[in-house]
C-alpha cells in the first residue's frame, strides 16, 4: 500500500490539482479493491465540501417518498417469487413491433387535468405557436398543438408488468393539457390506451385516431376512425361513459354539460397540424380565446357588438400576426396596441 | 461512526494533524461502518432505509453527476432514477459494498453513458436519459472518471466567455433560449447559434479521447 496516499492527496486529485505522477499513483492505488471503499468515502467528503450547486432536497425527497409509498395504493402486487424482468428502458423509437394501426378520427376537447408530478413520468411541451410530433414507444404518435403538454410514464410504456407494479393498470396512459391529435396503435394484447385530462373526461381507446382539445374553457373530442369510450363525471359526481363512433363530436363544458353530435364530414387531420384555421360562423370572442391558448396573446374586444362578429372559411396562418391580419381584413377591424394590450374595434362603416 | 466523529473534530482544529492521522491508520480502523444506522433501517423496512439513503446522499450525488452532464435537471433525474431502481429492484438485499460505493459507481456509469450518447450522437439528447447502465465500454478503472469530468470542465473553460456563459445558462440552469436572450439583451437566434457552436466544440474536444475505441489511458490534459 502506498503510504503517500492520504485524504489531502485525494482531495487535490478530485480538484484536478495533481501532477501526472500523482495521478498515476492514485490510479494504481484505487485499483486495489481494498482501497475502493476509502476512495468513495473521501470522494463523498470532498463533494460535501465542494457542492456544485444547491439542490432542492425537500422537493426531491417528497417525490421520492411518494414513489416509495405509491404501491401501497396498488391492489395487486407481483408475488415475491416472480423474477422481475431486466429493466431495459427503450429509447423512444419509431419502430412499431406489436402493431397494426387502427385509426379513427376523433377530435376531443378535454378539460385541463392536473396530473400529479412523479419521478416516473416524462412531459413533452410545446410553446406558443409551436406544434410538435411525439412518437411513443408502442408506435403511437401524438401531434401536439401550441401551448400544450403531454405526460407519459417514463418506464415500461405499454409493458404489462410495469403497469401492474407502478400504476395498478396497464400503462398505456397519458395526460394531456391543451390540444393534440392522437394516432394510437392496436396492440395484440388489446391493451387500452387512456388519455387523461385535467378535471374532466378520460378517453379510452383500443386503436384509433382522434383529436383531443383540453383547455380551461372546455373539452372537445372528435373521433376520426375507430371506437372510443369517453369516461366523465357529471356535477353530481356520478361516473358516466359515452361510446363514440367515427364522425362524432363530443363537447363537455366546464360546468359538466355534455353534447354529443354527429359531424357531417370530420376532417382528415385537424387544420392546425398544417397551420390552417377553419372557422364556421366562429365569433370573434372564440378567436380571441384561440389566440390566447395557442399564441399566448391577450386581446380585448372593444364592445360586445364587435365580439359577436363571426368569421367563416379556411385560412392559413403560421403566426399570431398572420392570423390577426386576416381577421382584421375579413372583419374590417382595427387593431390597436394600448399599454401592452391589443384592442380590437370595429371600423366605422363608411 | 466514532471514528468519523473524531476526524471531523480534528479537521476543525488542525488539518495537518489530520493528515498524519490518516497515514497512520491501520487497515481495520480505516474502514469504520458509518452506514451502520442505515443498514439497520434496511433490516426493518426497505423504504425507511431508502429514505435515509436518499437524504444522506442525494445532494452529493447530484453535485457529482452535474460535473459530468453539465445540466442540473439531467443530474437530478439521473440520481432520482438510481434511487428508484435501488428500491424497485431491492438492491439493498444483495449489495456487497457500501451503499455509498454502490451509489457513486452507478452515478458515474450512468453519467458516462449519458455523455457517450450525447457526444457520439447515438441518440437524441432526451432519449439518452432513458438508457440504463450498460456494462459494455465503460472505463474500467475508478480513477478514469475523475479524468473525464475534469476534461469536461476544462473543455467548458476553453469556450470564449460569452459563449460559455450562454451555454451554461442553457445547459446548467436549464433556461430557454428566449429567457437567455432577454437576460443578455441578445436575439434568440444568436443564443441558438452560440449554443450550437459551444456544443460542437465540446463534442469535438471530448469525443476522440473518450468515446471512440475501447482503450482508455490516463494521458493528462487535453489541449
Amino acid at each position: 500500500m502506498n503510504e503517500h496516499i492520504n485524504k489531502q492527496r485525494l482531495f487535490d486529485y478530485f480538484a484536478g490539482k495533481s501532477t501526472a505522477l500523482e495521478k498515476k499513483q492514485i490510479d494504481e492505488w484505487s485499483r486495489e479493491p481494498a482501497q475502493q471503499e476509502q476512495f468513495y468515502r473521501w470522494l463523498d467528503e470532498w463533494e460535501q465540501a465542494h457542492r456544485q450547486y444547491t439542490t432542492n432536497l425537500p422537493v426531491a425527497f417528497s417525490r421520492y417518498h411518494d414513489f416509495l409509498y405509491a404501491d401501497q395504493a396498488v391492489s395487486t402486487n407481483p408475488s415475491p417469487a416472480e423474477e422481475p424482468p431486466f429493466r431495459s428502458i427503450r429509447p423512444l423509437s419509431r419502430r412499431t413491433w406489436l402493431v397494426w394501426a387502427v385509426a379513427a378520427s376523433v377530435t376531443v376537447l378535454v378539460g385541463l387535468f392536473a396530473f400529479r408530478d412523479q419521478l416516473l413520468t416524462r412531459t413533452y411541451e410545446t410553446a406558443y405557436g409551436e406544434t410538435r410530433l411525439v412518437n411513443l414507444p408502442d408506435g403511437s404518435a401524438v401531434t401536439l398543438n401550441s401551448n400544450s403538454s403531454l405526460q407519459i410514464p417514463r418506464f415500461g410504456f405499454g409493458e404489462p408488468w410495469f403497469g401492474t407494479l407502478w400504476f395498478g393498470t396497464p400503462t398505456r396512459q397519458v395526460v394531456l393539457t391543451g390540444e393534440a391529435l392522437f394516432s394510437v396503435t392496436h396492440t395484440t394484447t388489446n391493451q387500452p390506451f387512456v388519455v387523461k385530462t385535467a378535471n374532466g373526461p378520460e378517453v379510452v381507446v383500443l386503436g384509433t385516431e382522434f383529436t383531443v382539445f383540453a383547455r380551461p374553457r372546455g373539452t372537445k373530442v372528435v373521433l376520426n376512425r375507430g371506437k372510443v369510450e369517453v369516461h366523465y363525471q357529471q356535477p353530481d359526481h356520478q361516473p358516466r361513459q359515452v361510446t363514440m363512433k367515427p364522425g362524432d363530436l363530443m363537447t363537455l363544458t366546464p360546468k359538466g354539460e355534455l353534447t354529443h353530435q354527429q359531424m357531417q364530414k370530420p376532417p382528415a387531420n385537424p387544420p392546425w397540424t398544417e397551420h390552417r384555421f377553419v372557422f364556421d360562423k366562429t365569433p370573434l370572442t372564440e378567436i380571441v380565446a384561440i389566440l390566447a391558448e395557442n399564441y399566448g396573446l391577450t386581446a380585448e374586444i372593444a364592445d360586445t357588438e364587435t365580439g359577436q362578429l363571426t368569421i367563416s372559411g379556411a385560412y392559413s396562418a403560421k403566426t399570431a400576426d398572420e392570423l390577426l391580419r386576416i381577421i382584421a381584413e375579413v372583419l374590417n377591424i382595427d387593431i390597436d396596441l394600448k399599454s401592452g394590450k391589443l384592442i380590437l374595434t370595429q371600423k366605422p362603416l363608411q | 461512526m466514532r471514528q468519523t466523529g473524531i476526524t471531523r473534530i480534528e479537521l476543525a482544529i488542525d488539518p495537518i494533524l489530520f493528515q498524519n492521522m490518516d497515514a497512520a491508520l491501520p487497515d481495520e480502523l480505516a474502514a469504520p461502518d458509518d452506514e451502520l444506522f442505515i443498514r439497520r433501517a434496511f433490516e426493518q423496512d426497505g423504504r425507511l432505509g431508502c429514505e435515509l439513503l436518499f437524504r444522506r446522499y442525494y445532494d452529493t450525488l447530484c453535485s457529482h453527476a452535474v460535473r459530468f452532464v453539465s445540466s442540473k435537471a439531467i443530474a437530478e433525474d439521473l440520481v432520482a432514477e438510481i434511487f428508484c431502481q435501488f428500491y424497485a429492484e431491492k438492491v439493498f438485499q444483495t449489495i456487497t459494498v457500501s451503499y455509498r460505493a454502490y451509489l457513486y459507481k452507478t452515478v458515474r456509469h450512468r453519467a458516462y453513458n449519458y455523455l457517450r450518447q450525447t457526444i457520439r450522437r447515438d441518440t437524441g439528447l432526451e432519449e439518452a436519459q432513458y438508457q440504463g447502465v450498460s456494462s459494455a465500454q465503460q472505463p474500467d478503472a475508478i480513477a478514469q472518471y475523475e479524468e473525464l469530468y475534469q476534461d469536461v470542465e476544462r473543455a467548458i473553460q476553453t469556450l470564449p466567455i460569452q459563449r460559455r456563459r450562454i451555454y451554461l445558462l442553457h445547459h446548467f440552469d436549464g433556461k430557454k433560449y428566449a429567457e437567455i436572450a432577454d437576460e443578455l439583451g441578445l436575439s434568440p437566434r444568436t443564443v441558438e447559434v452560440q449554443i450550437r457552436r459551444a456544443s460542437h466544440h465540446l463534442r469535438d474536444l471530448l469525443r476522440d479521447k473518450w468515446f471512440i475505441g475501447l482503450l482508455w489511458v490516463i494521458t493528462g490534459d487535453i489541449s
